[in-house]
Order: structure tokens, then C-alpha cells, then sequence
């Protein structure tokens, strides 16, 4: 049985997340659009408004693995102040 | 078309100037807040970087000089198909996931200071972490004299009467700032003078692309214009090909791992204050690809649209070309150049001294204190870290004066070739406990050998993919099936937790 503070990095290396990922990723790199595809979206190329939502989901995939604690973290840790002259 | 900078007035010098006399005061600062004489201390800043002065140092250090000159130039050859950039710099965040949790939690119970620390903990093998070590020391070293050429060029572009004396001079001077605030504050001077390089950065890309779309034109515009131009233009706006699709996987793994497994990214691991702090950071850095990455490349489209005509090497000078066009425009448009200007100067510098730091370490504890002197003292390591780090600029500036007609080497590129064979000893030791030392090391060995060979018979992509790809394989597979078969023989060295 694990303990709470394992949670945080089952959660970062589950299956599920990095199936994921790879359905992000398959979309995301333009392979399945047709060739000569001139379709805009917002003026841009559409195959390329994908690649970057794409990346943009990933990005709020991989804050939502971090959000929870690690091994060994304690509530305390991590509150201090900055050393920032 | 003119593609250097319309030379600075005195009050424009004066403000580069200023911003780079801060940097001084920084390490100033960062050598009254010194604890200790200790090596964690001055490498780590004793272990207790916070969120926010840990976010701005990953991403100054993460995003070169490469990354402003060398995004836009490319964007401006193949078109959006280099948004594969955002996939791959995001895909150092993600990969962290795999190496950064354990490394951490290791690394405040073990007191590791350099990457090989964790090798000797985990391995115990000398032969591993002399080959981790030069093999470290080659990738980034390499890197540093990149981030010194880059240095020179842009000066050299700010100078365009006496290009030779600037590119020299300019090497010189802003190497020794680096070198003067790196001595006296070490890793917080480092990180200290990241946070103002970081916001400047962050400042000039936002800037960059604002004054991109008011004096030059939009990415929508810049599309049309380059759908209605020649095939080759309308290329860069449709959909890349299977072979360029296969480049952007290769991309997002060997750049992914490699620089996940930078030596200075590696030690900002072990310098977070806690768990938490290294946590949140990661989270933000999830979302700054995005600040570097869509900026620079719908900058290098709208050149592509806009500045048609450079050609190869000569379209890294794209950005150079688009900051002149508003410079012309107004004054406004010159000093925000200027601004522009210290981004870029930001973005090599914040590179190059966590990258010295880095090599100033191995060199100190991994090579001096490991083989030469293991009964070194605290006070004698220190004076050959100080030491090494001004024998390491040194030997770069020479390297980047004497190089300075070439351009950026070519072995740049194979430096995350070469990063990417210690995926298994850094990665798959952190997960696997039955990974043995021998068969990792004759697996980094292959891949590294295997790798280079490629790349030195002119095959440094096959089909789209990388050369440090088929390395990465034949190291992984040599990694796994050996320590399989190792298991039968003996119980594992050492335990991963």
C-alpha cells in the first residue's frame, strides 16, 4: 500500500497519463492532414492552430500531473520567501 | 537588404551599459548572502532556491541565443512546420516527470552536487562517471563556445564599421563580466542575474512580436502573402510532408531527453528549495515554450513573407533584419530595439554562465576531487572551482575568437545526440532496480559510438530521424537485456530509493 506522499508521483507516471500525452502529440504533429491543405483558422494554416492547442493542452496536462505532492514533500515545505535580492 | 543593426547612439550604449553593470551589483550581492565555504553553497546556492527565482532561472537557461536567432532563421526556411519547436521544448517539462521527482528526494537525503553524484550513488563505478563526466564536459562545453560566438555576433551586428574589433572585443568584455560575477557569487549570482535576464527575455519576445506585426505585418497577413508567392513560399504554410512529420518525433524525443538531461538543468533539480518549490516551477515552465517558441516562429514567417531572399546561413540574420525595419521607423522603434537588444544579450548570457557554472563544477568535484585529489579540502576545492572556471572562459573565448569565421559549429546540433545516450543511466536507473552499472555503461558507450559514427558519415538524420535516435535504441537495448541477463549471475549493486 502507498502512502499519500507517493500519490503525487503515481499520478505523474500513471498509464493514463502518458496515453495522453500521446493522443496529444498524435494530433498535434500534422501527419493525418491531406497534402496541399490551404484551410485558415484565424488567418493561420488550421493544421498548425491544431499543433499549437495541441501543445497548449499538453502544457495544462503536465500542471495538472504537477499538482500533486511528490515523495517525501511536507504541506510546509515550499512556502518561504524568495532569496531574490 | 540591410541586415545589421543602424549603429547605437551613446544614450542607447549607455542603457546596454547599465544593465550590464546591474549584472556586477548581482554578484556582488550574491557574494554578501554566501553561508558558507561549502561546494553545495557556491554550485547550489546551498540548496534553497524559491519558486519564483527557480522559474525565471529554468527558463533563462533553457532558452539561448540559439533559440532567438536560430528559431527565427528556421521558421523562415521550412514555415510553420517548425512549431514542432513548442512540441519539443515542451517535451523537456514533460520528461522532467521522469527524472525530476526521485532526483530531487536523492539528492537533499545524499547531498549531491553535480549530476555524476547521483551516478556514484546509484552505480558506485568509477569508469561510469569518468565516461558521464567527459561525455557531459564535450556536450556543454561545446555549447558555451556556441553561446561565446553568439555574444561576438551580436556585437558585431551593433558595431558594423569595425566588425572584427567588436565581435574580439565584445567576447572579451562580456565573458568577463560573466566570469567576474560567477566568482563572486556562484550559483546565486547566476540564478540572481537569470531572474533580470528571464524578465528581459520574457519582456523583449512580447515586444518582439508587437512590433513585428505593427511595422512589418500580421501572421494572418503574412500567410496570405506567402500563399499568393512562389511554391516554395506556399510550402511553408502547408501541411510538412511524412518525412518532416517523422523530424518533429525525432525532435520532441531527442531534444525532449537531451536537455531534460542538461547538467546545469540537472543541478537546478537539486538546487530547489523543496519539493513543492521544484514542483510549482515545472508547472509554470509547462506554459513558456509557448512565450519562445509561437513567438519566434510567427516572427520568422512573417520575415519569410515580408524579407523574402536570404538564403541557408544568412536567413539567422532575419531577426536582425526585421529589428533594423523598426529601428528606421520611429524613435520609439529604436529604443525598443534596444530593449530587444539586451533580450537577446540576456538570452546568451543567462546560457553561458549556467553552462560555465555547470562545467566549473565537474571539473572541480567530478574530475579534480574524484581522481586527482579525493582528500581535497572544502577551501582547496573552492579555489580550483574559481580557478577552472576562469581556465574554462578562458579557453572558450580563445576557441570563439579563433572560430569566428565558421559558422555555429556544426557539432552544435550533435550535442543532444550525444545528451540523450544518458537517458538510461539517469532515467531508467531512477525507475529500474535491476539495472546494472556494466551493461548501462557498454550501452552508453554503443549509443554515443554509434551516434557519432552516423553523424560522421553525413547520416546525421536517416529518413527524418535523428543519429542519437538509433543510438538512444542500441544503448537502451544493450542497458535492458544485459542487466536481464546480469540478474541470473549476481544481486543488483546498489538500491534506486
Amino acid at each position: 500500500m502507498h502512502s499519500p506522499k507517493d500519490r503525487g508521483e503515481e499520478k505523474a507516471l500513471s498509464w493514463p497519463l502518458w496515453i495522453t500525452y500521446l493522443i496529444l502529440l498524435a494530433v498535434g504533429v500534422p501527419w493525418y492532414w491531406p497534402e496541399g491543405s490551404t484551410t485558415l483558422w484565424f488567418g493561420l494554416p488550421a493544421w498548425a492552430v491544431t499543433a499549437m492547442v495541441a501543445s497548449a493542452a499538453i502544457s495544462l496536462l503536465t500542471a495538472v500531473a504537477l499538482w500533486h505532492p511528490w515523495p517525501g514533500e511536507s504541506d510546509s515545505q515550499g512556502e518561504e520567501e524568495d532569496q531574490t535580492p | 537588404m540591410n541586415s545589421e543593426l543602424m549603429p547605437f547612439e551613446p544614450a542607447e550604449l549607455a542603457f546596454i551599459g547599465v544593465y550590464l553593470l546591474s549584472l556586477l551589483v548581482v554578484g556582488w550581492l550574491g557574494l554578501r548572502a554566501k553561508k558558507d565555504d561549502s561546494m553545495s553553497d557556491f554550485y547550489l546556492g546551498g540548496k534553497g532556491v524559491g519558486l519564483f527565482v527557480l522559474v525565471l532561472t529554468l527558463y533563462a537557461t533553457q532558452y539561448s541565443g540559439n533559440s532567438m536567432f536560430g528559431y527565427t532563421g528556421n521558421a523562415y526556411r521550412i514555415g510553420y512546420a517548425w512549431l514542432m519547436c513548442v512540441h519539443f521544448m515542451t517535451a523537456v517539462v514533460v520528461f522532467y516527470l521522469l527524472l525530476a521527482p526521485r532526483l530531487h528526494f536523492l539528492s537533499k537525503r545524499e547531498g549531491f552536487i553535480t549530476p555524476t553524484d547521483y551516478l556514484e550513488h546509484r552505480f558506485g563505478s568509477p569508469s561510469m562517471n569518468l565516461v558521464a563526466t567527459l561525455l557531459m564536459l564535450v556536450a556543454v562545453g561545446n555549447y558555451l563556445v556556441a553561446q561565446m560566438m553568439a555574444m561576438g555576433r551580436a556585437l558585431q551586428g551593433l558595431m558594423p564599421q569595425v566588425p572584427e574589433s567588436a565581435y574580439i572585443y565584445g567576447v572579451i568584455l562580456l565573458a568577463l563580466i560573466i566570469v567576474v560575477y560567477e566568482t563572486l557569487g556562484g550559483f546565486r549570482a547566476v540564478a540572481w542575474t537569470d531572474v533580470i535576464q528571464g524578465l528581459i527575455l520574457l519582456v523583449g519576445l512580447f515586444l518582439l512580436l508587437g512590433m513585428a506585426c505593427y511595422y512589418v505585418g500580421s501572421p494572418a497577413a503574412a500567410t496570405g502573402k506567402l500563399l499568393a508567392s512562389s511554391p516554395a513560399d506556399v510550402a511553408k504554410v502547408l501541411p510538412p510532408d511524412a518525412q518532416r512529420c517523422r523530424e518533429w518525433l525525432s525532435y520532441v524525443v531527442v531534444v525532449g531527453l537531451g536537455a531534460a538531461l542538461y547538467p546545469q538543468a540537472i543541478q537546478r533539480i537539486y538546487a530547489a528549495r523543496s519539493a513543492a518549490t521544484l514542483r510549482r516551477s515545472l508547472a509554470v515552465m509547462a506554459f513558456l515554450p509557448m512565450t519562445v517558441c509561437i513567438t519566434t516562429v510567427l516572427v520568422g514567417v512573417i520575415g519569410a513573407a515580408y524579407e523574402p531572399g536570404l538564403k541557408a546561413a544568412e536567413s539567422d540574420k532575419i531577426l536582425t533584419v526585421i529589428c533594423r525595419q523598426i529601428q528606421q521607423q520611429s524613435l520609439f522603434g529604436r529604443w525598443l530595439v534596444v530593449v530587444l537588444f539586451a533580450a537577446i544579450l540576456a538570452a546568451v548570457m543567462s546560457t553561458a554562465d549556467s553552462v560555465l557554472l555547470s562545467i566549473s563544477s565537474m571539473l572541480t568535484k567530478d574530475l579534480y576531487g574524484r581522481f586527482a585529489r579525493p582528500n581535497a579540502s572544502n577551501t582547496e576545492l573552492a579555489l580550483v572551482g574559481k580557478i577552472s572556471s576562469w581556465a574554462t572562459i578562458g579557453l572558450a573565448v580563445l576557441l570563439a575568437v579563433r572560430l569566428r569565421d565558421t559558422t555555429l559549429m556544426q557539432v552544435l546540433d550533435r550535442k543532444f545526440d550525444l545528451l540523450v545516450q544518458l537517458a538510461p543511466a539517469f532515467i531508467l536507473s531512477l525507475r529500474w532496480k535491476r539495472l546494472r552499472v556494466g551493461p548501462t555503461l557498454a550501452g552508453l558507450i554503443a549509443g554515443v559510438a554509434l551516434a557519432v559514427t552516423l553523424a560522421a558519415c553525413g547520416y546525421g538524420k536517416i529518413g527524418g530521424v535523428h543519429a542519437g535516435i538509433f543510438g538512444l535504441a542500441a544503448n537502451f537495448a544493450i542497458a535492458v537485456f544485459g542487466s536481464t541477463l546480469y540478474e541470473r549471475e549476481s544481486p543488483p549493486h546498489a538500491v534506486c530509493s
